[in-house]
């Protein structure tokens, strides 16, 4: 006989043995009647751990304020108690850090004044420009106006459905978003600003911090040059044209076209007093004239689909020049920067064997060159995602490992800033949230087991949560 | 998969060796008939252990992967999972299920928000009250059967079981969902007929009752 039909034997007779009634009542008696009264606790108890927090620089820097801060206090009063923010699973730690963050008062406001509703998980200020530090951890809502104005046509197609069930659009106020409002804030616009590149894991929160920083500037009068998804233009199946005006490059008019509808909805107050200061022969007979207002080359790009790719580049070139006059600033937001610098899904018109690399796009081209230029009042804020690659290729998902090295070197000088997972109290605010929206339906999740329950299975990843609460 | 591997051996034995044949695998249970299911319920875990329990006296199943003490454990659910699974992929189906119940509760959300107040508490959220009202109205009292007199088959109609009942009901709601074009997804379509079948409008509570 075979080793294997021996095992097989093997195993019909040790569960043939098993079944005997007196091997099995010792065992039932212990495990039943000897434990049942003593530990009534769950399994998950154990295993939920909280989460590993590692400290960025940043943090770390404002730990050292904080701390020298409470340390002069503590020395007037003549208290011995010191304690920096820890982060435990407790639910009455909300009111104890409130009191704990009120005397140290870096930024300005104290953290009473930023609850305004009754929730302590909202605020009624929906302007982004006054959110401070103390704000991290709740919910704001974007008011019906912006989000007409802003958000025409969401980044994302889980925020449509979101506002959807919402009844309006409501972002999480987080750490990486309101650094790099503050360093907006602090920078002058006279020198080249720096790039940011925003990163982290999948449904970690990349694309709520853009549109977080999106309405901040859109609040201040900026031009706002935003891509929604890089994908569009790499993997979707559009016609690709051979260029004309660029040897060796190649068009996707389809998407140039859908670009300009959104460049127009988006900053329509501002094309108004714009003008066309080049003037350029499409044809014998189409001929757009220096002093024309802007208006009429968009409404160029979008009749004629031959020429949408120049048209793009040409609006970037107009928007350049007036931010070199200081008429604005601008902000550029990519979602999807390593989209740049990989091949594409579409084949090469003259040699079908081959993929088109994505440098060799007309519309990428032009947007490389604004971020490369290193022009003053021009602000870009980027993405940096996994999702673009494929699948055998996603081994991290760091800034440096995404983009490549060559890639790296060339957008250098930039500012690297992780979204991490929510904080335990972030998760407790979110919970919070979905309840009173009536996302969450299931009265044994809002208990305290429930909640470590969800920690558990999500690990905090923030679209996790959501998935998970909806479901059940 | 471990429980699949062992019998598929097991058979492979049998038809090989010919003094074995008589341990021809007749239930699909591993498990013999004096085993008993294991108890899920955290409540009934807590209950103190009368002396002529049946727990004490004989064996019991191992619980299976899917079943746990947490919230997220419906025993309908389990086994909506297991009807909608096809080729053993367990992970798929479970997702799809998942993702239907979220549409689910995004389209009543929205009847919600769009409805006048008084109207509002009519209107159910929960997307497991609303699968399970779906099932009710789904059930079939009656089912067919074949039968043979004097050489011709007949199709006779009996009582069903509470268990085939809930079987068919779940099939007819698959079934009826599978229904569609190719550009529309299953979980929408399927959201959509669990929300017309407890309100008692869909062709499956039509047809079959």
């Amino acid at each position: 006989m075979n080793t294997s039909v021996k095992v097989v034997l093997s195993s019909l007779l040790s569960r043939r043995l098993c079944t005997r009634p007196l091997h099995r009542v010792r065992q039932i008696q212990k495990s039943f009647l000897g434990t049942s009264s003593e530990d009534g606790s769950d399994p998950t108890n154990e295993v939920a751990r909280p989460p590993v927090h590692r400290p960025s620089f940043a943090d770390s820097l404002r730990k050292a304020r904080e701390d020298a801060a409470s340390k002069k206090e503590h020395s007037a009063q003549g208290s011995s108690s010191s304690e920096s923010s820890s982060s435990s699973d407790s639910s009455e730690e909300d009111d104890s850090l409130l009191g704990k963050r009120e005397p140290a008062d870096l930024f300005g406001k104290s953290a009473k004044s930023r609850i305004t509703s009754q929730d302590m998980f909202m605020t009624e200020q929906s302007d982004p420009s006054e959110h401070a530090m103390d704000y991290e951890g709740i919910y704001y809502i974007v008011s019906q106006e912006d989000q007409t104005r802003f958000f025409p046509s969401f980044i994302d197609s889980h925020y449509r459905i979101q506002a959807r069930t919402f009844g309006g659009l409501y972002l999480m106020i987080r750490k990486p978003a309101l650094e790099i409002i503050d360093i907006i804030k602090k920078s002058s616009y006279n020198c080249p600003l720096p790039k940011f590149i925003v990163y982290g894991k999948r449904g970690g929160g990349k694309t709520s911090t853009i549109s977080h920083v999106m309405h901040y500037c859109g609040k201040q009068n900026h031009m706002l040059l935003n891509i929604p998804l890089v994908n569009d233009w790499i993997r979707a199946r559009t016609n690709t044209t051979p260029s004309t005006s660029k040897a060796g490059f190649t068009n996707i008019p389809e998407q140039a076209q859908k670009w300009i509808s959104h460049f127009a909805a988006l900053n329509a107050p501002l094309i108004k007093d714009m003008k066309v200061t080049k003037s350029i022969e499409w044809t014998k007979k189409e001929v757009t004239e220096a002093g024309s207002p802007l208006q009429s080359l968009i409404d160029f790009g979008l009749l004629r689909q031959k020429y949408a790719d120049d048209v793009v580049d040409m609006l970037l070139d107009e928007v350049m020049t007036c931010a070199t006059e200081n008429k604005f600033k601008v902000l550029l937001v990519i979602d999807g920067l390593n989209g740049f610098y990989q091949p594409t899904n579409m084949r090469e018109p003259l040699q079908p064997q081959r993929f088109i690399h994505a440098e060799k796009l007309c519309l990428v081209d032009s947007f490389k060159r604004i971020l490369n230029s290193g022009n003053k009042n021009v602000v870009a804020v980027c993405t940096v995602n996994e999702e673009l690659r494929k699948l055998n290729e996603r081994v991290k998902f760091t800034p440096f490992y995404l983009l490549g090295k060559e890639a790296s070197q060339e957008l250098e000088p930039f500012v690297p800033i992780q979204v991490e997972n929510f904080s335990d109290m972030e998760v407790k605010n979110c919970l919070d949230f979905y309840s009173q929206r009536k996302w969450i339906q299931n009265s044994a999740a809002l208990t305290d087991e429930g909640r470590k329950q969800i920690k558990f299975l999500t690990s905090n990843n923030p679209y996790a949560v959501w998935k998970v609460a909806g479901a059940y | 998969m471990t429980l699949c591997k062992g019998k598929f051996l097991f058979q492979c034995l049998v038809s090989s060796n010919s003094r074995l044949s008589n341990f021809i695998q007749t239930r699909s249970k591993w498990y013999a008939a004096q085993y008993l299911e294991p108890t899920i319920n955290e409540k009934d875990l807590k209950k103190p252990i009368l002396p002529t329990d049946q727990r004490l006296f004989r064996p019991i199943m191992a619980p299976r992967t899917e079943q746990s003490l947490s919230f997220t454990f419906v025993p309908e659910v389990q086994k909506f999972i297991n009807i909608v699974m096809k080729k053993g992929k367990k992970k798929l189906a479970r997702e799809s299920v998942e993702e239907t119940f979220m549409k689910v509760k995004i389209l009543q959300l929205e009847k919600y928000h769009k409805a006048k107040e008084d109207e509002r508490d009519e209107i159910e959220l929960n997307p497991i009250n609303v699968f399970l009202e779906a099932l009710e109205n789904c059930r079939p009292n009656v089912h067919t059967t074949r039968v043979l007199r004097g050489g011709v088959m007949y199709e006779v109609p009996i009582a069903c079981n509470p268990s085939t009942q809930t079987a068919k009901a779940m099939r007819f709601l698959v079934k009826s969902a599978m229904e569609k074009e190719r550009e529309t997804r299953f979980t929408d379509m399927l959201a959509r007929e669990l929300i017309d079948a407890s309100n008692n409008e869909a062709r499956t509570t039509v047809i079959h009752k």
